[in-house]
């Protein structure tokens, strides 16, 4: 054993070319691959991290006019379904807030969440410190291990301790385990505090649609006994309330959906590169392993007629392919643990459960395995055909100075040209997505990003109570920030793109709704004076929104042309009126006074109709309610970042407890909205080129070995007058041969396949022509390059020594 | 037949020194020899005497280190590669002890290959394939691949490729050296007809039957020629000097 370990490893040594492709070979194949993996797992296959996270839903209601995932619900509802729902061990809900931490230095604006008091039972985890609050309970917060240590200098006396929250006192009640995130999601609240449900669905927000719901199922024999439930609960609701819950239904989505449901795709994708990256690192190293075996065959047929057993043959194979495999396992396990941590450092922050992404071992374990098993398949090939028939015909070829090798080649070209062909898959797939993702970049999003800096700011209702003051802040702070010299325009919104949106239904004059569940929905955007001009949004007709739209002036409103469109088609729809919700009582008729263009935050998605309110004519009832966080669009005319320390002062001047955040150009929140694609893009780039780089390895090997085995003929060729450049092209040939074939395959695949890819590609067909032409394209011109150097080594060889060669 | 005409082959001072792990071998050491048209040489001695690298030499494989080599009156020591290949292909045919077909390629594509190298028309190669493979009598087994002949068949389909390009010289480095005496003398008295019709030939031999086919011996010993004789001396000599009973144990000429 230990002999044939030596005389392996000499045998590799021998010839490093065989030896390097393929461990090069495994340690990609098996190492970019574990390392993928690993990534897919941690996000999208390994339990959530709460207690029996199956069976955890979140509940949405669902109208005529909404997506496939719902919208939240409104408390009143939530009250009834919570008291009537069965197959639910428990519901809560939460709404997402945020809270300024002030009398610790710098007020700070923390991300926030106001739960009901049963949420942290019914996930189930314990806090690290301190115990939880319950329903009822007030002025009490739970932090974040990380809001612990960053902000409390991970004081161990923390809990009990008090803190000013929106100007009020709370107490620290508990601190969550670290890595804890609920709800999980690219921002999650750093502090949670109560959440007032009785207080809520008795109050004016008791039909807003504000609060997500989560519950634990009960265990139950049959799934479709929650769904039955559910169903009738809706209907009891639609009769209770008729005018509110017209056309409302209710759906249980398992968390785990909810959580991973927008990375699936991209993973999902990222598991089928996976797999093709892994067949072909399995053929590369089959290949590689039956073109040494062939060239072996006179070896083995000496060692066969010096009496070696076929036995003792299979054992030294075996040993072969063990210390390649071992070799390349060292590099892979090396590859796939750095792979991990560079991703988890590169990835954007908003891929879920990024903190929870290790490597799995089982995932290694795996990989490696499914090498060893190839490598030991392929690997004894040679010893098992070496029949006892079949001795005498490598010998004899020897004596008889033949230079063929017809019997070996077709199951290699068949390997090779499958590797070609899932490589051309990849690398189109791969152009499909950038091509889409160039195409979504280049989109015209309907402002001018250039220079404007956003900035957030959320006046507490501990200090700002009534809309009023809320409403005279605003314009004072919009007032002062435009007199800061190098700022060119200025205006707020409460609802902002890639931020926070308001839909809502609305109602036409002149198109009014047959019933309540058909009205349209539009989002609705109050904005201060200055918006348009400060966003770079265009007035296409009537004017826009001036200091004089305020409360006692006439309610007006402008459309963007897709509303203008939809509400009024084919007439001017300034002059024309609107009102929101759907009819029946309240909301006064606004007068359209204009029209601008459409923001197009994510092309992609559907866009809503929109409708710019002016703030000030905000109901002020409604405004501590939804416009208590105003987001300024600064537009500059050097540095915008530059403003950001003279905005901050201007906003202290008027309240010194004031804070900013989300201090952001609009460029990067229009950049980071694509973060997530972007990233999965380069990933199946990153599959893409390791394919590329696989096939390449192995048509290089394979073009070697043949080169090698036609060592002789070629020295016969050039004895009977082929010039260099002949040889060469008779290399290339076969090369192209594979290329050609491979390419073809690989289109023929993509054409299949691509079709799957179509929900993710923006203004592109799966099967357009110029990424599957420039996709085989690369894969002919890789070909040609791995052909080439093979070729250009068979063109040098020495025609006298090419003729004694063996 | 005697020699007559003008050298087709010229070679003055011709050296051969191969540089392997710091030991120099000289294959060759002055190494004079004419070749006139319509000759047949053969070439005999001991092995490693240099007989081989003498045959690779004029059959531009290898470049000699020292002397001159004038082939058909030009000179051919200092021509490039493409040049090289030209000749190999237009000037000389090649003859081999281990055949060298390519197996991958049917008897009518191997004996076509030098004509292809040339770009010549594929009506006017088939003719001539057709009528070399005539002139061995192998033209019935066309279709059939190296693999599937007997080993003196495939030194006759050899030998059409060879001459297929009707080359100045036929070069033949023990073209019977892996044939039985029954094949061996078949391809003999192939090499002799060819001759008889007009070709020139150089023709590495150890067997002495063999050698008195030629008009001249020319004797290598240790790179240098030490013997050239007229037809029918040679096969005498050679039993008498002894190399004969040498053959195949002696490695000579290594400094
Ligand atoms: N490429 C080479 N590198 C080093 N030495 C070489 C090379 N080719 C030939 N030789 C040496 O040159 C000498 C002459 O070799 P050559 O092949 O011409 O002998 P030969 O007369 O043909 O012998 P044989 O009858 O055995 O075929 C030998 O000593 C051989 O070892
Ligand atoms: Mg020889």
């Amino acid at each position: 054993m230990i002999q044939d370990l030596r005389q392996a490893i000499r045998g590799l040594v021998r010839s490093p070319g065989f030896a390097s492709a393929a461990v090069a070979t495994l340690a990609l194949g098996i190492g970019a691959n574990t390392a993928i993996f690993s990534i897919v797992r941690s996000v999208l296959l390994r339990p959530l991290p709460f207690a029996d996270p199956g069976a955890l839903v979140m509940l949405r209601e669902t109208h005529p006019r909404t997506g496939p995932v719902g919208i939240n619900l409104t408390p009143a509802n939530f009250e009834s379904v919570r008291a009537a729902a069965r197959s639910f061990e428990s519901l809560e809900c939460w709404d997402l807030a945020s809270l300024n931490l002030t009398g610790r230095g710098e007020p700070v604006r923390l991300r926030a969440a106001r739960v009901s008091g049963g949420l942290f039972g019914l996930l189930g985890v314990p806090p690290a410190r301190g115990r939880f609050f319950r329903d009822g309970d007030a002025g009490v917060a739970v932090i974040t291990h990380g809001l612990w240590s960053r902000v409390f200098d991970a004081d161990p006396g923390i809990v009990g301790r008090s803190i000013t929250l929106d100007a009020k006192p709370y107490t620290v009640a508990a601190v969550m385990p670290r890595g804890f995130r609920f709800p999980i999601q690219p921002d999650s609240p750093e502090i949670w505090v109560p959440l007032n449900v009785t207080a809520l669905s008795s109050g004016e927000m008791r039909d807003a649609r504000v609060l997500k719901v989560i519950g634990r199922l009960r265990p139950a024999p049959g799934s479709g006994e929650a769904r039955a439930e559910l169903a009738g609960l809706a209907a009891r609701l639609r009769e209770a309330r008729p005018d509110d819950n017209a056309g409302l239904g209710l759906l249980a989505i398992p968390l785990r959906e909810r959580v991973v449901g927008d990375a699936r795709p991209a993973l999902l994708l990222l598991l089928g590169g996976v797999g093709a990256v892994m067949l072909i690192a399995c053929a590369n190293v089959a290949s590689l392993l039956l073109a040494r075996g062939v060239g072996r065959r006179r070896e083995m047929a000496t060692r066969t007629a010096l009496g070696a057993s076929r036995p003792r043959l299979i054992r030294q194979l075996v040993t072969e392919s063990l210390a390649l495999w071992m070799l390349g396992g060292v590099f892979a396990s090396v590859i796939a643990v750095w792979g991990v941590r560079v991703f988890v450092s590169i990835a954007p922050p908003d891929i879920p459960r990024l903190e929870e992404i290790r490597l799995g071992a089982g995932v290694l374990g795996i990989s490696l395995l499914s090498s060893l098993v190839t490598g030991l398949l392929f690997g004894v090939i040679p010893a098992i055909q070496m029949s006892r028939s079949r001795i005498q015909g490598p010998l004899q070829d020897s004596a008889r100075g033949g230079t063929s090798d017809r019997t070996g080649g077709r199951l290699r070209s068949w390997l090779v040209v499958s590797e070609m062909a899932l490589a051309c898959l990849l690398v189109v797939g791969t152009g499909l997505l950038t091509r889409s993702f160039l195409r979504l970049r280049a989109s015209d999003p309907g402002f001018d990003a250039a220079g404007v800096l956003t900035l957030e700011v959320a006046l507490p209702d501990s200090r700002y109570a009534t809309g009023e003051s809320i409403q005279a802040f605003f314009a004072d702070a919009r007032e002062r920030i435009s007199a800061i010299p190098g700022v060119r325009a200025v205006g707020g919104s409460t609802h902002f793109p890639y931020r926070n949106r308001w839909r809502n239904p609305v109602t036409a004059e002149g198109r009014e709704p047959a019933s309540a569940a058909q009205a349209p929905l539009a989002t609705i955007s109050p904005v201060t004076p200055g918006y348009f001009e400060a966003m770079g949004i265009p007035l296409r007709g009537g004017r826009l929104f001036t200091s004089r739209d305020d409360a006692g002036t006439l309610p007006a409103a402008l459309l963007d042309e897709t509303a203008a469109r939809q509400f009024f088609p084919g007439q001017n729809a300034v002059g024309k009126r609107v009102r929101l919700g759907s009819g029946g009582s309240d909301p006064a008729w606004m007068t359209v006074v204009g029209v601008v263009g459409t923001i197009r935050e994510n092309p992609e998605a559907r866009s809503f109709p929109e409708i710019y309110l002016p703030f000030r004519q905000l109901a002020p009832r409604l405004v501590p309610v939804l416009g208590r966080t105003m987001f300024f669009a600064v537009r500059s005319g050097g540095d915008p970042l530059g403003l950001t320390g003279s905005i901050r002062g201007t906003i202290r001047s008027i309240d010194p407890q004031q804070p900013i955040a989300a201090v952001a150009l609009l460029e990067d929140l229009r950049a980071d909205s694509r973060a997530e694609r972007r990233f999965s893009i380069s990933l199946i780039s990153v599959f893409g080129l390791s394919a590329i780089l696989l096939a390449a390895i192995g048509l290089y090997g394979l073009v070697s070995y043949s080169v090698a085995q036609r060592t002789r003929e070629i020295g016969i060729r050039s004895a009977l007058g082929a010039l260099r450049a002949d040889i060469v092209r008779l290399v290339l040939r076969q090369g192209l041969l594979l290329g050609l074939a491979g390419a073809a395959a690989g289109i023929l695949a993509s054409y299949l396949v691509t079709r799957f890819l179509s929900r993710l590609l923006f203004e592109i067909s799966p099967t357009d022509p110029i990424t599957f032409a420039g996709g085989s394209g690369i894969v002919l011109s890789i070909a040609l390059l791995a052909t080439y150097l093979p070729a250009r080594r068979a063109a040098r060889l020495d025609p006298m020594s090419a003729l004694r060669h063996e | 037949m005697s020699a007559n005409g003008t050298p087709v082959i010229r070679l003055e001072g011709v050296t051969k020194v191969f540089f392997t792990d710091e030991v120099e071998t000289h294959a060759l050491a002055g190494v004079h020899l004419d070749i006139r048209n319509g000759e047949f040489v053969s070439i005999a001695g001991p092995s490693g005497c240099g007989k081989s690298t003498l045959l690779s030499i004029l059959g531009l494989l290898d470049s000699p280190s020292g002397g001159s080599y004038i082939l058909n009156g030009k000179p051919a020591q200092n021509l490039n590669l493409a040049e090289r290949a030209r000749i190999r292909n237009r000037e000389i045919g090649f003859i081999f002890q281990s055949f060298n077909l390519i197996g991958d390629l049917s008897v009518f594509e191997n004996v076509e290959l030098p004509l292809t190298y040339r770009g010549m028309g594929a009506a006017e190669r088939k003719k001539r394939v057709q009528e070399a493979l005539e002139r061995v009598g192998m033209a019935h087994r066309m279709r059939h691949f190296p693999s599937q002949l007997s080993g003196g068949q495939q030194q006759r389909v050899a030998v059409a490729r060879a001459i297929v390009g009707q080359p100045l010289i036929l070069l033949a480095d023990e073209p019977t050296g892996n044939l039985d005496s029954v094949n061996g003398e078949a391809v003999m008295s192939l090499l002799q007809e060819l001759h008889r019709n007009g070709a020139t030939i150089c023709m590495v031999t150890h067997d002495p039957r063999f050698a008195r086919h030629a008009d001249r011996t020319i004797r290598l010993f240790d790179g240098h020629v030490v013997e050239e004789e007229e037809a029918g001396r040679a096969e005498r000599d050679l039993v008498e000097s002894g190399f004969v009973a040498e053959h195949g144990d002696r490695q000579r000429g290594t400094v």
